[in-house]
């Protein structure tokens, strides 16, 4: 026998596994509950008469207790296939739950018109096609990139790498005559040094004479100059000088090492750079730097060289303020 | 470097640290005795200070002649090539957040004894001296990759100047980039498109609106766009990006990460309008020929060498290095000093498809399949 | 040559897998992609002498293998679209367009009979069996044709929609006839294959699901219920068509979307090819990559050295020839292996080894062991083929070596313990395997 009142006093009051509390009503699990809510009205289990609308695969189906068959729980629930026409589902229901209460025939059929649209809001989403497909990332494997990204970035050189291709580019003469320094010019510049040394006093008068010329020369007489120089104007903070410059680029080398090794500070790059495929410009490029190393070095033990540069630093400034 | 672990673990992780230490320790002892080899090569040129050196120099050289002394030399240099003999056991007597640095000080100590003992052998042993050993690194260790593109292949010739990318290579198309990112997307994603869009000339930033990619990407070949950038965002931060050539593909997914954005650089340059020159490193084989052809269709063809704006890609490990920078060119042509100017970000590629972007029906000329595919360490794709 | 290979770049070419090595039979330099891309591909011969060609321009070349000439046959003309599928039927050529202009040409070049199958065709085949024809298409359900009367014979209907009453798209990539079986197979872009039967209804009897992405080719195997199928991000999946829903294994290596399988008639063998470069030749049975010598059947071995060649072009096409150079020149393969085990089995001549024509041999115990089935259920081992094998070996061993004869206990001892003996011998010749057998019978008639 049902007794619906005591059913749902022992459901309200004690223990009901379909329960499901939350903070402003409280909430029912059972899939045959009619509106989802916890309540006398539309508890499944302590209502002798009760149906609902249910969607199995697109399909919406009338159920509806027969409650003289409760003791066949199986075949307790009567199973209408409903029209796919909602008006049509619509007048079903009604014919069904013509004598039943307001409440059950009138929440049914809100639940077949909430069901209705979400089927369509599936089949809308099904038409349009960008449904997003979301892929787990793991965290184990996010975290072993990273590290391998770190470590490809120390092993990559940046700087050197960069700094390697554009001069030889400039080997190359892909900048034509952009820039006039060429290495003939160059080389020419340290003999001339070199004759000079042995007159001290006089190689610190010449000597950045020489500088001047080529330098400011050179980078004045390119055209674009001025353009250049609206584009960056305001960036290339005049007291960014080029000496500055050359010191942040040699921290930057500096830094670069030192994340490179920890160890060692001035090593030449051409050591252990990423073996690269690029052997002919490679080869070339790596004799003309190291001679140019080797001259560099030898220029280094004269303490005048290095003045050599700083002294160019001077007309430069000028010309651009 | 490994990541930072808890307390507990730190000692494990400072031996961690030293094993790491040992390997690229070994890389720079080469890098070291080379630059050892070049001031000894200059002196040798003009020996004005050092000659007291030089004239020991010959008269060992002439010692050298006896086997026996050689023979001895060389052993002895091998010997300095073994580990050190020092263990965390021997840092017993400190605190044990200590022992983990007082270790890896004193192997490094012991290690840079080494390597002094050993260039002086090399001295003493003069044109005898045993061959530097070649560095093991990751690249130069890198698994067989037949891919690998011979620059005298005719047929990949022939391939590469019938592909997608070719009518930009032959001057028949110039680059215009689109750059959209998600629908909804985020501040960040939005200050990312604006860094790109920086970066790249001829480039117009659209909002997604939740307009369909595909939609997007006819409207884009209807106005003559040869480039369309997606940024992807995840917990508001760009995390992708799909790079859809225009009009017939290929489309690319790249993961982006460590994005930096100029304004957080230690010290950045304002980007200037001139077209900059792109260098692409590394790109050896032919799926990374193709990466490197697609990036470099984002950019014009004649870059304004006045303008000394530079955009690297640089492959190292299948990773893309993305950097953008302003050089100068010092010291009549010997170096060249750089300027960061704009956003850095790291690339890495899921997956290449054929045709514009179909992810669902497409066909996928190459995808990361990390199960499949990352078996080594040492093998690369790219 | 053991495989040949139609490249997108219009590249036409002959991989050797025993050297591990391809070859390009045409110039590269001249070809235009978008004129001379191969589309579609087929033998022209049972004897595999000759390929027909496809070519994206809609021209049908003639390449002689012995001669290695190609030689241009006719240009087919009518419809759009490159040529989605070639078939020959007694000196009778079908071609199809996309546009579903389908033509049957004689050996003269000249239009036999001509009609349509309908726009958006992806494939057309032809049966082996009967003079029929299958096609299908995007948007373009299966039909199968009859070729002498030109009238559709049946036409499959598509399946029913799905829950939200939507119509499932038509997105067939590939269809063929399983001989054999009466029955059809297709793949389809919504990662699902179906199989037809004409006879009982016009609707998929069975589906079968693989992974996620669109299902690009199909192909057959050397036995008739199984088959393979690739799909667009290079997954490969073998399938038995009898019971099994899901594949009976996947098999790695791919990297990209794969175009073309070609499997061999007798051996587990498959080649695949793909946009990815690659032309790869899969083991059925070990479900790897061949890459060693391996015993491949009773008593056949044959040696591969990493069958994975890079071909620089993408590849469209693929045909796997009967006769491999693998299989035929095993010599330096056994011999390797003899060398090892010199000692072991003493001396052993080259008489073992089969010349050409081993396929057939092949059939022929397939047939053998067909019959013998029946007979085998009743013993209580397993592996009855691998028994025989060592019954054969030991016969042949016993010839050769003119040696006592061992007691019948011991030889079996030695089949059920022995199992490194399997890899390590080297191929019977046809004769002994017969006596073998019929050793065998006797054996267990008698036990029986």
């Amino acid at each position: 026998m049902q007794c619906d009142d005591v059913t749902w006093n022992i459901l309200h009051k004690g223990q009901c596994s379909y329960k499901a509390w939350s903070k402003p009503k409280m909430f029912c699990r059972n899939e045959m509950n009619l509106t989802g809510l916890c309540n006398r009205a539309s508890c499944p289990l302590a209502n002798s008469q009760y149906a609902t609308v249910r969607e199995e695969n697109g399909v919406c189906y009338l159920y509806a207790k027969v409650v003289e068959r409760s003791h066949y729980p199986r075949r307790l629930w009567e199973k209408t296939k409903l029209s796919k026409d909602m008006n049509k589902a619509l007048e079903q229901i009604s014919d069904q739950l013509i004598h039943w209460s307001e409440y059950v025939r009138h929440k049914c059929k809100a639940r077949l018109i909430r069901i209705h649209q979400y089927l369509i809001r599936m089949r809308k989403m099904a038409v349009r096609g960008n449904q997003k497909k979301l892929i787990p990332i793991g965290r184990k494997v996010e975290r072993r990139e990273k590290r391998r990204e770190e470590k490809a970035l120390v092993a990559a050189k940046l700087d050197h790498a960069i700094e390697k291709e554009l001069l030889a580019r400039l080997k190359q003469g892909t900048y034509g005559d952009v820039y006039n320094f060429r290495q003939e010019a160059f080389e020419q510049m340290l003999e001339n040094t070199e004759k000079e040394l042995e007159i001290e006093q006089e190689v610190e008068q010449d000597d950045p004479d020489t500088g001047e010329t080529q330098f400011v020369a050179d980078f004045d007489s390119s055209d674009d100059e001025e353009d250049m120089e609206d584009g960056g104007d305001g960036h290339w903070s005049p007291e960014e000088t080029d000496s500055e410059n050359e010191e942040t680029w040699q921290q930057q080398e500096e830094e670069s090492d030192g994340d490179d090794d920890g160890e060692d500070g001035g090593e030449p790059m051409e050591v252990d750079e990423p073996p690269k495929k690029k052997s002919k410009k490679e080869v070339k490029k790596k004799t003309v730097k190291k001679a140019a190393d080797g001259k560099k070095k030898k220029l280094k033990k004269r303490a005048h060289v290095e003045i050599e540069y700083e002294e160019e630093v001077e007309p430069r400034q000028r010309v651009k303020a | 470097m490994a990541p930072k672990k808890s307390k507990k673990s730190k000692q494990e992780d400072s031996m961690i640290d030293f094993v790491e230490e040992e390997v690229s320790g070994d890389v720079d002892e080469e890098g070291f005795e080379e630059a050892e080899d070049i001031v000894v090569d200059s002196e040798e040129d003009e020996p004005p200070k050092k000659k007291k050196k030089v004239i020991k120099k010959e008269v060992k050289q002439e010692l050298e002649l006896t086997d026996e002394k050689l023979q001895e030399l060389l052993e002895k240099y091998e010997a300095s090539k073994s580990t050190a003999t020092k263990t965390k056991d021997d840092f017993k007597h400190l605190p044990k957040s200590q022992r983990g640095k007082a270790l890896k000080r004193a192997l490094r100590k012991d290690k840079r004894a080494r390597q002094e003992e050993r260039t002086k052998i090399r001295d003493e042993l003069g044109e005898s001296a045993p061959q530097k050993e070649v560095p093991k690194t990751i690249e130069s260790m890198r698994e067989y990759d037949a891919t690998m593109v011979d620059e005298q292949d005719d047929e990949v010739e022939h391939d590469e100047a019938n592909d997608e990318f070719a009518p930009y290579f032959n001057r028949e198309t110039t680059p215009k980039v689109m750059i959209t990112m998600t629908p909804k997307a985020k501040i960040t994603t939005f200050k990312f498109c604006f860094e790109l869009q920086k970066c790249i000339p001829n480039s117009e930033m659209f909002t997604r609106k939740n307009v369909l990619l595909k939609t997007i990407i006819e409207q884009a070949k209807e106005r003559e766009f040869t480039d369309l950038l997606v940024v992807h965002e995840d917990r508001k931060k760009p995390n992708g990006i799909i790079f859809c050539h225009l009009p017939e593909g290929p489309t690319a997914y790249f993961k982006i990460n460590s994005l930096t954005f100029t304004q957080d650089l230690k010290k950045f340059g304002e980007s200037t309008a001139h077209f900059p020159e792109v260098i692409l490193n590394n790109f050896n084989t032919r799926l990374g020929h193709n990466i490197a052809r697609m990036l470099a269709c984002l950019f014009p063809h004649d870059p304004k060498f006045t303008g000394r704006r530079v955009v690297t890609f640089h492959n190292q490990r299948d990773y893309i290095f993305f950097r953008h920078h302003r050089y100068e060119f010092k010291k009549e042509g010997t170096k060249a000093a750089l300027l960061e100017l704009g956003p850095r970000f790291t690339l890495r590629l899921k997956w290449l498809q054929k045709g514009t972007f179909d992810a669902k029906w497409g066909e996928f000329e190459w995808v990361l399949k990390r199960h499949e595919m990352e078996t080594s360490r040492r093998r690369f794709f790219l | 040559m053991d495989c040949y290979i139609g490249a997108t770049t219009g590249t036409f070419k002959g991989a050797l897998l025993k050297d591990n090595t391809f070859e390009n039979l045409n110039k590269v330099s001249t070809l235009d992609p978008k004129s001379d891309e191969i589309t579609s591909m087929i033998w022209n011969d049972d004897q595999q002498t000759e390929i027909l060609i496809a070519r994206m321009n809609r021209d049908l070349q003639l390449y002689d293998i012995e001669q290695n000439e190609q030689v241009s046959i006719l240009t087919v003309t009518g419809g759009t679209g490159p040529i989605k599928g070639l078939h020959k039927l007694d000196e009778k050529i079908v071609t199809c367009v996309e546009s579903g202009e389908l033509q049957v040409w004689n050996d003269k070049s000249e239009t036999v009979s001509e009609w349509k199958c309908g726009p958006g065709v992806a494939v057309m085949r032809g049966s082996d069996e009967k003079p029929e024809i299958v096609t299908g298409g995007m948007k373009n359900l299966l039909k199968t044709w009859n070729l002498e009367t030109g009238q559709q014979v049946w036409s499959a209907k598509n399946v029913p929609p799905d829950m939200l009453g939507l119509e499932i798209p038509i997105m067939i990539t590939d269809a063929r006839f399983i001989p054999g079986e009466n029955t059809i197979l297709e793949a389809t872009k919504l990662h699902e294959m179906r199989v037809y039967d004409p006879r009982a209804q016009r609707r998929p009897v069975k589906k079968i699901v693989f992974m996620e992405n669109p299902i690009m080719c199909t192909s057959l195997t050397n036995k008739t219920n199984q088959i393979l199928a690739a799909n667009s991000i290079g997954e490969m999946g073998l399938f038995d068509l009898r019971s099994k829903v899901h594949p009976m294994c996947k098999f790695k290596g791919q990297a990209g979307s794969i175009r073309s399988i070609s499997g061999h008639p007798t051996m587990p063998l498959a080649a695949s090819v793909g946009i990815d470069r690659f032309l790869r030749v899969h083991d059925l049975q070990t479900r790897k990559m061949v890459h060693k010598v391996r015993q491949l059947s009773k008593d056949l071995f044959f040696s591969i050295f990493e069958f994975q060649i890079y071909c620089k072009a993408r590849l469209n096409r693929v045909l796997l020839r009967n006769e491999l150079s693998i299989l035929n020149d095993r010599k330096s393969a056994a011999k390797k292996e003899i060398d090892e085990d010199e000692a072991e089995y003493g001396k052993m001549t080259e008489d073992g080894y089969r010349s050409e024509g081993d396929d057939d041999d092949v059939i022929e115990e397939d047939d053998v062991w067909d019959v013998m089935e029946p007979v085998a259920k009743k013993k209580k081992m397993s592996h009855d083929d691998v028994e025989i094998v060592e019954e054969v070996e030991n016969q042949k061993a016993k010839r050769k070596r003119k040696a006592v004869v061992v007691p019948e206990e011991e030889i079996k001892e030695e089949v059920e313990s022995d199992d490194d003996v399997e890899e390590i011998q080297k191929p019977s010749p046809k004769k002994t395997l017969k006596s073998g057998k019929k050793v065998l019978l006797k054996k267990k008639a008698r036990k029986v």
